[in-house]
């Protein structure tokens, strides 16, 4: 039997290693597994749509299938975070508490990334800092950049600007050039051909860099207790051209990561180094406060996510109506 | 350029396995790794030595060593547990805390393995419960443990059984044939020839009954790090007597690779924790908070009260008879580090 063979990129992803690593294999489907940082992925896949399957972002996504994009998402979400407890300020900024941020300066990687549409979503609804009252800086160039494969124009009313080319969101900060910045995402201070934090590392204290959230914990349970779920940034898609010659993929696939998944739930608790001494507490820690199943796949366990992750791209101009569900996902998985 | 050839014999450990992968060099030295359940490790290199260097058993290196056992230590320390809070009892033994194990039956695997000496150890000095007061029970037969090798007999004066060979620690502590016994090593259900609890699990039994003699194990964590300022260790690693004789610079050698393969995790640490954890860096903060920065040091010095302390354990508990100087323990090169 001939099998399917499928370019696939991700970024390192515990949920989602076995498939690429082919601990869970696919009937019918060999994965050719490319690692990439997430900026890359987006960007290469966007403008140049080189792989069948891909991660991608949803933000992007949204923009991307509003204007026709042709790519077709599957409900599997295995990349979560509390992007808010994300933003750093300047002590010199004044900022005490996220209500400060009002008038202040903001930099993001990318104003369209599904991390700033959250960022801006949460500060908003639950905060009370209007997008409008902030000033926006974006660090990536118009051709290095999601949205330039996009078309991304800023939103009428929005206070935007770029960073310049020879400074990066690390060295902007430190200088207090801006008063808060999104510096402790995991990716952005990781190499990579979009972001320029790596390399343009600035000078400066960085003692003198607060997080916003400084109990992370805590608004990451008041976060879920109030929404009742952790926001999802990427999500993965099939292109259009193999998904209607192979309608059977998109099913097939999405049951390999739910698989892929359940593989990595087993594994979770032998996974936890033992230098954290009390692994197991921690996780009965983290189940109680954000439930036994943080990262859930399928459209059902999603539908507020989605509903909320639409919404706000739609009310913040990214979107110029709020995309449905059913525009989005494969018709197969729509059910799940 | 030739470099020695090395069989090397080890559980998975994270702070080991940069050395054992070979991302990690020592120099002039090709490791061959061998990965293996601690148990098996043990007797294999006590009663056959086939390894040159291999994992070793802290309590039954210092028997061994009184008894001539051809090796010599580094003061390598990867592996570190809070052995007491692994004890678990059944409900119905009328036990609520700690003290009440007196006159009780416990259960181990093996009497002279290095967790159940911290478990006597600390139940007498930080509880008050005395050995000689707990009715002790072991599941590995005379065949199958490590003190099959040393020339294990019952210390004087210890009220000692053996599991019978169709029942387990797990099978006896859920049908209530013991009142305690160390089920919560990470290690007793992983598949193995001496242990017997992963293979008759007591799964019929009413698990509900079986509950952690200390309920807060993070609680009791700092209460003894706090007290004794180390956490316990178990494991170290040994060099057998002829490859060090012939060749002494591999222990310095190696002892620095194991210093550089822990360095090389613990730079990757934070990443290592799985994102399904959520909050893994408040987690490692916290737990740098309770332990300090290094709660895994390596070398004699940063060790000595811990040496001290465990040295001082074997003997009250009658497992060797005088006590050796640190020393004599470790291969001269690493005795100042």
């Amino acid at each position: 039997m001939e099998q399917l063979t499928l370019g696939f990129i991700s970024a390192f992803n515990e949920r989602v290693e076995p498939l690429m690593n082919g601990t869970i294999e696919v009937e019918g489907v060999e994965l050719i597994p490319t690692y990439s940082h997430p900026a890359e992925t987006f960007w290469r896949q966007l403008k140049f749509g080189e792989f069948e399957v891909a991660e991608m972002s949803m933000s992007s996504f949204l923009i991307a299938r509003s204007q026709g994009a042709d790519m077709i998402a599957l409900p599997a979400f295995p990349s979560r975070r509390l992007f808010q407890t994300e933003l750093s300020y300047h002590v010199d900024s004044g900022i005490e508490k996220p209500q400060d941020l009002v008038g202040k300066r903001l930099g993001v990687a990318e104003y369209q990334q599904t991390a700033a549409l959250w960022l801006r979503g949460i500060l908003e609804h639950d905060f009370g800092v209007s997008q409008y009252q902030i000033h926006w800086y974006m660090e990536r160039s118009e051709e290095m950049s999601h949205g330039g494969a996009t078309g991304f124009k800023p939103p009428p009313g929005i206070s935007f600007q770029r960073i310049a080319g020879n400074k990066s969101l690390a060295s902007t900060i430190l200088a207090n050039e801006l008063d808060v910045a999104h510096v402790s995402s995991p990716w952005v201070l990781q190499a990579n051909t979009l972001d320029r934090s790596s390399r343009i590392a600035g000078k400066g204290d960085w003692s003198q860099i607060k997080p916003l959230f400084p109990d992370r914990m805590a608004e990451g349970a008041r976060f879920y207790r109030q929404h009742g779920f952790l926001p999802v940034n990427h999500a993965y898609i099939i292109r259009g051209d193999i998904h209607r010659q192979h309608p059977w993929l998109a099913g097939k696939l999405y049951d390999g990561f739910v698989r892929a998944k359940a593989c990595a739930q087993d594994r979770l608790a032998a996974q936890i180094p033992t230098a954290l001494i009390f692994g197991q507490e921690y996780l009965a820690t983290t189940r109680e406060l954000i439930g036994d199943d943080p990262y859930p796949f399928g459209i059902k366990a999603n539908r507020a996510m989605l509903d909320t992750i639409t919404r706000y791209s739609h009310e913040q101009g990214l979107t110029p109506r709020q995309m449905k569900v059913e525009e989005l996902f494969a018709e197969s998985t729509l059910d799940t | 350029m030739a470099k020695l050839k090395l069989n090397f014999i080890s559980a998975f450990n994270e702070r080991v396995e940069p050395l054992m992968q070979g991302i990690v060099q020592a120099e002039a030295i090709e490791i061959v790794p061998t990965y293996s359940h601690p148990s098996e490790t043990f007797l294999r290199q006590l009663r056959d030595m086939e390894f040159p260097v291999g994992e070793m058993s802290m309590s039954s290196y210092l028997i061994a060593r009184e008894r001539g056992l051809d090796m010599i230590a580094l003061p390598v320390f990867p592996s570190r547990r809070l052995f007491h809070t692994e004890l678990s009892y059944h409900s119905d033994s009328g036990i609520k805390k700690p003290q009440d194990i007196a006159g009780k039956r416990i259960g181990v695997s093996e009497y002279q393995q290095t967790a159940a000496l911290w478990q006597r150890g600390i139940l007498e000095h930080d509880f008050g419960v005395s050995q000689y007061k707990v009715h002790w029970y072991m599941e590995r037969t005379e065949d199958m443990s490590h003190g099959g090798v040393t020339g294990f007999t019952p210390p004087e004066g210890i009220s000692f059984q053996r599991v019978p060979a169709d029942k387990s620690l797990a099978s006896m502590l859920v049908n209530h044939e013991l009142d305690v016994a160390a089920i919560n090593s990470p290690w007793k259900n992983a598949p193995n020839q001496l242990g017997r609890s992963h293979q008759i699990t007591g799964a019929d039994g009413d698990w509900s009954k079986v509950k952690l003699l200390f309920p807060d194990r993070v609680a009791e964590g700092k209460r003894f790090f706090d007290k004794w300022r180390f956490l316990p260790v178990n494991h170290a690693y040994t060099i057998r007597g002829d490859i060090y004789r012939k060749h002494p610079w591999v222990a310095f050698n190696l002892y620095s690779a194991f210093v550089k393969a822990k360095e090389h995790f613990n730079a990757k640490l934070v990443d290592s924790i799985p994102s399904g954890l959520f909050f893994g860096k408040e987690y490692l903060t916290k737990t740098q908070e309770l332990f300090g920065s290094d709660p895994f040091p390596y070398g004699v010095k940063a060790n000595r009260h811990l040496l001290e302390t465990l040295i001082d354990f074997s003997h009250e508990q009658g497992l060797i008879t005088k006590k050796p100087k640190i020393e004599e323990l470790f291969a001269a090169s690493t005795t100042d580090l």
